[in-house]
């Protein structure tokens, strides 16, 4: 009986932390990125380290737009682009700014970038 | 006198428990003959005893507690299950909590310099041990060194590993500097390794939990085979030595980098060091990852070890195997940490 309490206890906490880790934002700052408008252009700009930011991106459909990825001194997972809906994948340079023409999107349109081990993601949408 | 005694025994685990047990208790005053059956979890002795039956047996369980056997007359009673999983599934969550919690915390976003020297290879190295890499990396060794320590009683199969993934990478860092851009790495061939990795990595994880004995005959245990050849050359190199080979061609976008920085390097040398120096700075965690498998798993705690590295195991294993599949497109992204 003792036991079971033990179990059950130690299940629940365990849950409950777990839950906090998952749910809690995640602690970026000074990455930059966001969303700009060029010459009749829109312009997306994530910063690609240690996952991406801003991990969620809301777009104007029917626009062209240029997505424009940061790395800064990115060695990890996050340097290693697929974006399968384009059928994009490259291998970022360590530091740089590399660029992606999307074709224009209709409205409701959404596209997702993630490393290739698919750990970390970005989507855009479109409205 | 000369009598023959037949007794019951708890905690073992491994094939290796046979010959342990045999060779202690052959070293006690007055036994000329052991016998373990580990199916039947019995022990035979034959030997000249002062002693009842039951003084021997908690003489000798005395001695084995160190490893965890316990030598009893009468049959003991089957532990309840709820009783197996107390500590292991909380133990293994919270385990894997802490390690998500380690890739959101930001430790190990480090702004390194641009041009890869050996020292930053070996710092990326260390940091790369840390990452989402360890999910796959560092879960396969720890699947594979809890399986394998079930039944080795020796380190070689761990050392041999090791040396296998220093060398591998070495060598093929060097490949890869002398081939300069010749060669094009496939991220999606590594993709599908890591796929078929993390599905291995599950069913080592169900194994270890061991709540399948039931199925075990009919076979669900799969790499069961693989893993009997794995230890009939315990005393052997080749099979530990290729899987270290082998997880220089296991997805992590570190070894990536660093794959790309020895394409570039222009030469053997300074493509092997790279590789080499970063292969050493992901030693330590995954040297603590297999000997402290095995250093558990000769310990009384081997039970709880099976199973909450089991929890810990299967964990890794669909976070690697679902991410892998968003990362090759076919479903959506489930985790962004």
């Amino acid at each position: 009986m003792k036991e079971k309490i033990i179990f059950a206890l130690s299940l629940i906490v365990s849950v409950v932390f777990v839950f906090a880790v998952v749910s809690s934002p995640p602690g970026s700052d000074e990455k930059a990125g966001g969303i700009t408008e060029e010459n009749g252009v829109q312009v997306i700009r994530i910063f690609a380290r240690n996952g991406f930011t801003p991990k969620k991106v809301t777009a104007k459909a029917d626009m062209p737009t240029r997505l424009e990825v940061e790395t800064k001194g990115t060695y990890d997972c996050s340097s290693v682009l697929v974006i399968p809906k384009l059928s994009y994948q490259k291998n970022l340079p360590q530091t740089g700014i590399t660029e992606i023409e999307i074709p224009v999107q209709k409205k409701g349109s959404e596209i997702t970038g993630l490393c290739a081990m698919g750990m970390y993601s970005f989507s855009v949408e479109f409205l | 006198m000369k009598k023959t005694f037949q007794f019951h025994i708890t905690g073992t685990h491994c094939s290796a428990c046979k010959i342990m047990i045999e060779d202690i208790l052959a070293d006690e005053p007055g036994v000329e003959k052991v016998a373990v059956n580990l199916m039947k979890k019995e022990v035979t002795i034959e030997g000249n005893f002062e002693e009842d039956e039951k003084t021997l047996a908690e003489k000798w369980s005395k001695i084995l507690a160190k490893n965890g056997y316990q030598l009893t007359v009468e049959k003991p009673e089957p532990a309840q299950n709820h009783k197996k999983f107390t500590y292991a599934i909380p133990l293994g969550l919270l385990i894997l909590g802490l390690f998500l919690l380690l890739q959101r915390s930001g430790i190990l976003d480090i702004n390194l310099a641009d041009g890869v020297t050996k020292w930053t290879a070996l710092s990326i190295g260390i940091i790369a041990s840390l990452s989402t890499c360890l999910a796959i990396v560092g879960g396969l060794v720890l699947s594979l060194s809890a399986e394998i320590s079930k039944d080795v009683s020796s380190v070689r199969p761990f050392i041999f590993f090791h040396a296998g993934r220093l060398g591998g990478f070495a060598v093929f860092g060097g490949i890869l500097g002398v081939a300069g851009s010749f060669i094009k790495i496939s991220t999606t061939g590594s993709s599908i390794l890591g796929i078929i990795v993390s599905i291995v990595m599950v069913i080592l994880g169900l194994n270890l939990l061991d709540i399948f004995h039931v199925t075990k005959r009919f076979q669900l245990t799969l790499p069961r085979g693989m893993f009997d050849r794995l230890t009939k050359i315990e005393k052997g190199f080749f099979a530990p030595f290729i899987i270290g080979v082998g997880t220089f061609f296991l997805p992590c976008g570190f070894t990536q980098s660093m794959q790309i920085a020895a394409l570039s390097s222009g030469s053997f040398w300074s493509g092997s060091l790279i590789m080499g120096m970063f292969a050493l700075g992901t030693l330590p965690v995954l040297a603590l990852l297999s000997f402290g498998s095995f250093q558990f798993a000769h310990t009384k705690y081997a039970r709880m070890f099976f199973q909450t590295t089991g929890v810990v195991v299967i964990g890794l294993g669909l976070f690697a195997l679902l991410s892998g599949l968003a990362g090759i497109g076919l479903i959506r992204p489930i985790f962004n940490i």
